[in-house]
């Protein structure tokens, strides 16, 4: 089976509300997502998802996945796409680096393997579960009382694994992570997200403020260098996120312990296969797990959700469901949605999910 | 003063010497050069570019700057070009990383705010400390030893004094070509054996222990920082290192280590002439010399470069490079000029360099207010 062509879509997804990140630093109103369909000479076609959250939340933005494409279609054109590994050195030898720009190919050869093999893209990978995969939350709130009011509202819907930004300001953050504990029903799962906006005093801070309450930091500072500084001075347990990204910081972080949790972002670490590897190095380590997209509509989401399933179940903490941050809907109600606070894997060979034809306009690429 | 428009230009940039082998079977021909040209109402047009050695040589593709552009432009439409430390911070809050595709921009801007204030590029970076950097130059992989050998005596005629050979393929013949071009050195001459991270680590080993008696510089062996520090500590070769300087963070690293004797700077992989200014005033002043220079580039590259060099202290320039010799085609007219081995960045405002837009042909890009 060789890929006989690539076609390549931009579409605008805009949230429902503007998004801010940890600390009001960033805004964020719309993705711009890059949709890759591969097809093969034996008719069988994947679709791939790559779409970073907006421009300036890590080193990916979306006319880079693009121009990626346009330098590594060359080399891709003709393999057999269910060698995925063949095609992962190809990509890697034809572009270094720029992982961002590779998951959307990677995700559609998977997509095609699983297909050409009859399998659900989580059974090639060995062996999916089928949950339960609960979704977290993004609690972007920022008084006590906001944070009250969006995770009352969130709990409504069903939700028991929270998200709750902080950062910015050390003595409103150690009033919300109070306030919140003790609101919080006892089975709930509430992971206090950072993203990267302390500096590490501020980090120290918070973290030796709250001891008492044994609650867990997500990325508690910009690189893994500021996670390790602060280690050994304060006691929570610590999950990384936007500084996972290669094989090499899955390894640091193990080999150190740095951190008791990935957050791994498929289209960041640059798609399933090598995301694969990290899941493994924390699976090895006795590091549990979140996995999600990026960002992105409900093809990207299912994408993490076969990496999901292949996490055996304790060590599963969340998933997460982009899609219902965003206006437009490329699959209309196809595909995993959320249900009471839960996603459902589909039972379909590959992916599971394709977008409706018409959805994407007309590709502003394609390559044969 | 206020950039009014933003134009992209691309082009294909021939080998002087047909093809141009390296690495572990790495190969170009003709190098695709990315151009930057930014007009302000103010009358001054700048320049930058940002070519790549291949589009896989490192993590830097000739399709990243009109990528980049297409996020940056909008932000950088109205903004005054001089202040060049406000255009970084403008550049880095559009687009995390990707400084490659940054450097073109940001050199455009450093070559407006010159001519604005008409002084050359040199004097706003401290002063003219090197008149006529040393070059080296570059003797490729051949099939035979004695053609490098035929190669490296063309370039001792025209005055280069430093050669850098370029291994990394096959370890064993690698020890051959180091041990035969390095004994035929004059004296005062310097080689550097460039691996450009071709070789594992066990068989930089095998070459570092077969070669230990010659006096030359191992460059970059190994993939990766930790794999070259790897082969440090059996090799005895003085070490400069070269892919792996990406900016400050591995700059501070290889200080606190002594991880290289010689670092190389190349200004894209460091993210533009702004922030390579830091690497290097960083490590000058805790001794480590410094190589100028970049991935590929025509007139603009080089010119960037030649005032980098002139304003590097001359004991801590290890050397520099004519990369605009290395092309059949252009990418500027005017910029530095080689004599004797040595470059000579230009005294005029600015980087000194023009487009050549007959050379440039159409933008693929235009952006403007």
């Amino acid at each position: 089976m060789k890929i006989t062509s690539l076609s390549v879509y931009q579409i605008t997804l805009p949230l429902t509300h503007p998004y801010w990140l940890s600390g009001g630093r960033l805004k964020f109103e719309a993705l711009d997502a890059t949709l890759v369909r591969m097809e093969t000479d034996a008719g069988l076609v994947g679709w791939g998802e790559g779409t970073p959250w907006g421009h300036t939340y890590v080193p990916a933005h979306g006319p880079g996945i693009r121009a990626g494409l346009e330098t590594m279609a060359p080399f891709i054109l003709g393999l057999d796409p269910r060698h995925v590994l063949t095609v992962e050195r190809a990509m890697d030898l034809a572009l270094p680096g720029h992982l961002y720009a590779k998951s959307p190919i990677d995700m559609a050869c998977w997509d095609i393997a699983g297909q050409a093999a009859g399998l659900r893209i989580c059974d090639l990978m060995g062996g999916g579960h089928n949950g339960p995969f609960p979704i977290a939350s993004s609690v972007g709130a920022k008084t006590v009382q906001e944070t009250r009011e969006v995770m009352a509202r969130y709990r409504e819907s069903g939700y028991w694994v929270h998200s709750v930004k902080v950062g910015g300001d050390v003595a409103r953050d150690i009033a919300r992570v109070r306030d919140v504990e003790a609101q919080r029903p006892a089975e709930e799962r509430i992971l206090y997200d950072v993203n990267r906006g302390w500096s590490r005093q501020q980090a120290l801070r918070v973290m030796r403020a709250t001891e008492d309450l044994g609650v867990m930091f997500e990325q508690p500072g910009e690189t893994l260098d500021d996670i390790a500084a602060i280690r050994a001075k304060h006691a929570a347990p610590v999950s990384v996120d936007e500084s996972l990204v290669t094989l090499g910081d899955a390894v640091r972080v193990a080999h150190d312990g740095l951190a008791e949790v990935f957050n791994i972002k498929l289209n960041r670490v640059g798609g399933l296969t090598k995301a694969a590897r990290l899941r493994d190095i924390a699976l090895a380590h006795g590091i549990d797990l979140y996995v999600m997209a990026t960002g992105g509509s409900v093809l990207a989401d299912t994408e993490a959700l076969h990496l999901a399933a292949t996490v055996p179940q304790p060590a599963l903490l969340g998933v997460w469901a982009c899609q219902d941050m965003l206006t437009v809907d490329i699959a209309a109600g196809a595909g995993p949605r959320n249900t009471g606070g839960f996603l459902h894997l589909p039972d379909g060979p590959g992916l599971g999910v394709v977008p409706d034809p018409g959805a994407l306009g007309d590709p502003v690429a394609v390559y044969r | 003063m206020k950039i009014t428009r933003i134009r992209i230009y691309k082009t294909g940039l021939p080998y002087v010497g047909g093809t141009y082998v390296w690495g572990a079977g790495n190969a170009i021909s003709v190098a695709q050069a990315s151009v930057v040209v930014i007009d302000t109402d103010a009358g001054v047009q700048g320049c930058g570019e940002f070519t790549p050695c291949g589009e896989n040589y490192m993590v830097a593709h000739s399709e990243g700057v009109a990528a980049l552009a297409r996020l940056v432009a909008p932000c950088l439409l109205g903004e005054d070009p001089r202040q060049v430390g406000r255009i970084e911070l403008i550049l880095d809050n559009a687009v995390q990383g990707h400084g490659y595709a940054k450097a073109p921009f940001d050199a455009a801007c450093w070559d407006i705010l010159g001519q604005a204030c008409e002084q050359p590029v040199w004097m706003l970076l401290g002063g003219k400390l090197t008149d006529g950097a040393p070059m080296y130059r570059v003797a490729p992989q051949k099939a035979r030893t004695d053609e490098t050998i035929a190669e490296m005596q063309a370039y001792r005629a025209q005055g280069y004094g430093q050669f850098q050979i370029k291994v990394g393929g096959n370890w064993a013949t690698d020890i051959d070509r180091i041990a035969a071009t390095v004994a035929r050195l004059k004296p005062g001459e310097k080689a550097m054996a460039d691996a450009n991270q071709g070789w594992r680590v066990d068989n930089a080993v095998r070459v570092a222990r077969a070669t230990r008696d010659l006096d030359y510089i191992l460059e970059q062996p190994c993939r990766s920082y930790e794999e070259c520090q790897q082969v440090r500590r059996v090799a005895t070769q003085p070490m400069k290192l070269d892919e792996c300087v990406t900016g400050l963070a591995a700059a501070q690293r290889i200080v606190a280590d002594r991880g290289a004797e010689i670092c190389c700077l190349k200004i894209s992989n460091l993210g533009g002439l702004s922030k390579a200014r830091r690497v290097r005033d960083f490590l000058v002043e805790n001794r480590i010399p410094v190589v100028s220079e970049d991935t590929w580039g025509g007139q603009i590259a080089t010119a960037v470069v030649a005032h980098f060099a002139a304003s590097t202290p001359p004991d801590y320039l290890q050397n520099t490079t004519d990369l605009m010799n290395y092309n059949t085609r252009a990418t500027g007219i005017g910029g530095p000029v080689s004599r004797d081995g040595r470059l000579y960045a230009t005294d005029g405002p600015g980087l000194g360099v023009v487009p050549d837009f007959e050379s440039l042909g159409a933008p693929v890009a235009e952006y403007a207010q």
